[in-house]
């Protein structure tokens, strides 16, 4: 038997998931809204590495978006949620709410 | 004692006629875009082998600049691909133009030049001219040395350095990764903060990158040595 707690996103990743509810980001506004909402800041290389890993267990999607001058000509890389990640950022929620409250046990 | 070996390049011979640095390439077209290119024909009159120099000199630097107005007719219209290539792919992207330009070149009219001023064709005469020095290194290193971004787009040195060194960034994220750092450096100066600081960011991002890398990198080699054993 899987144990539950395997399934569930870790605290960042949790963080992310609740991010791209709104719709598909980039990474910069993934970090800035990150930055925004928890008052901590986040390196690009944790961030992408976390999106990797993400990505890898399909909570995650990506898509190569469009190049800027601003950019040196570099393409968006945007992510969105997929099925998997609302899965996994319900379970996150129900087991925090556990957690603390002792609603659900 | 031995005494040391005479090397051509010593004497200077070659240094003369070739443009070394990238920063004296970019002064001198900066120069050239001023001024205008030198017009070979009224500079230089003097026997009919000088007037021949004079005119493939010439035409060297027509086909060059042509070349360079129709990349520039592209920019316009697809800049955004043109761009694109300005990081990983910009140096395959330039030595096709390097190939065509020089080929372009190769192709010059010799033949009507020598009618037009009357001197006899030889295979000799041919080959000696046949070498616009000074101009066909210029083509050459203004194209692989892609000092022509700096001219063009105005990239600067702090950009280049972080394109060529990306390549340690795994593929599938490089693009997004050195994007968003530019993204950062270009808000900075839009702040008004120094070139120092703006590489400051970089190399600091830089490290967390590589700091974070590394434990995956490690899981990973632990994976394979298990599933190897």
């Amino acid at each position: 038997m899987v144990d539950k707690r395997e399934q569930l996103p870790s605290q960042r990743e949790a963080v992310i998931l609740s991010i791209l509810v709104n719709g598909e980001k980039y990474g910069r506004e993934i970090r800035n809204e990150y930055q925004k909402r928890t008052g901590r800041s986040m390196p690009i290389g944790a961030l992408y590495t976390t999106l990797m890993r993400m990505e890898d267990y399909s909570l995650i999607g990506s898509r190569m978006g469009e190049s800027s001058h601003e950019r040196g000509g570099n393409r968006r890389k945007y992510f969105a949620l997929r099925a998997a990640g609302v899965r996994a950022l319900n379970a996150f929620e129900i087991f925090m709410a556990g957690a603390m409250w002792g609603t659900v046990s | 004692m031995k005494p040391r070996p005479k090397v051509l390049y010593n004497k200077g011979y070659y240094r003369k006629n070739q443009i070394k640095s990238q920063d004296n390439l970019s002064k001198l077209y900066k120069q050239y875009k001023k001024k205008g290119f030198p017009n070979y024909h009224k500079q230089r009159d003097g026997n009919n082998a000088n007037v021949l120099n004079a005119k493939i000199s010439q035409e060297t630097l027509d086909i060059f600049i042509d070349g360079i107005r129709s990349r520039f007719g592209k920019l316009n219209e697809e800049a955004e691909t043109w761009l694109r290539y300005e990081t990983l792919f910009q140096m395959n992207k330039w030595k096709d133009d390097e190939k065509r330009f020089i080929d372009e070149i190769d192709k010059l009219r010799l033949e009507t030049h020598m009618k037009d001023i009357g001197i006899i064709q030889t295979g000799d005469d041919k080959n000696t001219l046949k070498k616009p020095t000074k101009e066909k290194s210029f083509v050459r290193q203004s194209i692989s040395t892609s000092a022509l971004s700096e001219i063009f787009l105005n990239q600067t040195t702090t950009d280049k350095w972080l394109t060529s060194s990306s390549f340690w960034i795994p593929r599938r994220i490089r693009e997004a990764v050195i994007g968003d750092i530019m993204e950062d450096c270009h808000e900075l100066r839009a702040l008004g903060k120094k070139e120092y600081r703006v590489r400051l960011h970089i190399l600091w991002h830089l490290i967390l990158f590589a700091l974070s890398l590394l434990p995956t990198a490690i899981i990973k080699a632990f994976k394979e040595k298990v599933v190897s054993e």
